[in-house]
């Protein structure tokens, strides 16, 4: 290779590693200092893009997708195609309706909780590695974090009504299409699961075969909390739950 | 593909690449606010066709693709209302960016910049692509990148070396 090849290489990539490149770099001193004053330019271009990213962001494209994704409000055409839908399901559908499970909103959120494994307790913490790229989070990460979930709900006209002190981790997911903040809280020894729902308003217990858990209506928002169904709703959990209106205990065998 | 997976399989995507989105957006739009509704309008986008992405080592490039769209389609929108922002106006704050000298003068450089010469050396410096990586986002051939990339570090060395000269 012959300076000018060198160069025009060096000028595509300066970090080109073709094999009679590095030879011809070896060889000739004043090509080695170009491909170096390319090198120390392509660091310059770096730093002289680089641009700090919005507190927050990921957190507000999960919101503004949630909110994308509600219902936007019914036209004539829409109830027109309605009607004839259920006229056609009236005739075809029962025996297949018989037959089908209903998935109720309470089975996607122990979905998110089983896939995420929040829980300390459980194996994989891909959630909390996910996020911090390894299990120990920061001070700062951590504070982070709970400032980006309070940052969210506020968007939404939402507080976090819990003290920052009990929160093991937290983080703005999307369950059912709609963004909610999910907390692992800590009291004493006992771990539990809260998810802090803005955009619902109701209230039931519901269990299922490993979680038991309370939906709680409060303040024109809903908060559930979860528990492992082989230790029951904790002492803690059941604290927490009682001081926005839930029950005490919730029974093994609802 | 369930529900519970896409949603998930979307927020990984948001949480690795919103970032990296954020910063190429800013340098193909010129301020904050255009390049945060960019990298909004293109995770909505890749939300309705997340179906589309089959293998994720693919979703870095296909989601700069589904951007420089959304941003081509924002010029459509905008046209007669378009004013480019000039890259040397915007805040220059210490808390924005580097204002040493010498940073200053190549941000003022890669204005100058024409945006064919300016775009590929983003991608490659900035986002880490490949040649052809770069050939495929921006739909040309891998001969026309090379010679883009080349040219504009061409360029912009002689137009420090100006700077640096009338300086003295």
């Amino acid at each position: 290779m012959n300076c000018l090849e060198f160069r025009r290489l060096s000028l595509i990539n300066p970090l080109d590693v073709n094999p009679a490149r590095a030879t011809h770099r070896q060889s000739c001193k004043r090509c080695a200092k170009y491909a170096d004053q390319l090198i120390a330019q392509d660091e310059l271009i770096r730093e002289a893009t680089r641009i700090e990213v919005p507190e927050g962001f990921a957190a507000r494209i999960l919101l503004n997708q949630s909110l994308q994704e509600k219902p936007r409000r019914p036209t004539v055409k829409y109830w027109l195609s309605l009607a004839a839908s259920i006229a056609i399901a009236a005739v075809i559908l029962p025996p297949i309706i018989r037959d089908a499970a209903f998935v109720p909103f309470e089975s996607e959120l122990i979905a998110h909780v089983s896939t995420h494994n929040v829980l300390s307790a459980d194996q994989g913490l891909e959630h909390r590695d996910r996020l911090s790229g390894n299990h120990h989070f920061s001070a700062s990460e951590h504070a982070s974090q709970i400032g980006e979930v309070r940052q969210v709900l506020a968007s939404i006209g939402a507080e976090m009504p819990v003290d920052a002190d009990n929160i093991l981790y937290a983080s703005t997911c999307v369950v059912d299409g709609e963004v909610m903040a999910h907390l692992l809280m800590k009291d004493g020894d006992e771990e539990y699961v809260v998810f802090l729902m803005p955009q619902w308003s109701f209230a039931r217990t519901f269990a299922h075969k490993d979680w038991i858990g309370q939906i709680i209506q409060s303040n024109d928002q809903s908060l559930a909390i979860l528990n492992r169904r082989g230790v029951g709703m904790s002492s803690a959990a059941a604290k927490f739950s009682s001081q926005f209106g839930g029950t005490q205990t919730i029974s093994q065998s609802i | 593909m369930s529900a519970v997976d896409k949603e998930k399989r979307y927020e990984n995507l948001v949480h690795a690449y919103s970032g990296l989105l954020y910063r190429y957006a800013y340098w193909l739009a010129g301020d904050k606010a255009t390049a945060e509704d960019l990298v909004q309008d293109t995770f909505l986008r890749a939300w309705r066709f997340l179906d589309s992405l089959k293998e994720e080592a693919a979703a870095k490039s296909w989601l700069t693709t589904i951007l420089r769209r959304e941003n081509a389609r924002r010029f459509e929108r905008k046209r007669f209302e378009y004013s480019d922002v000039e890259l040397d106006s915007l805040p220059a704050t210490q808390s924005d960016f580097d204002a040493r000298p010498e940073v200053l003068a190549l941000r003022i450089a890669l204005k100058k910049l024409p945006a064919t010469y300016r775009e590929p050396l983003i991608l490659q410096v900035i986002e880490g692509y490949t040649l052809e990586d770069i050939a495929q986002i921006m739909s040309l051939p891998r001969n026309t990148v090379a010679t883009r990339l080349h040219r504009a570090r061409q360029k912009l060395k002689q137009q420090l070396e100006t700077d640096e000269r009338i300086a003295l």
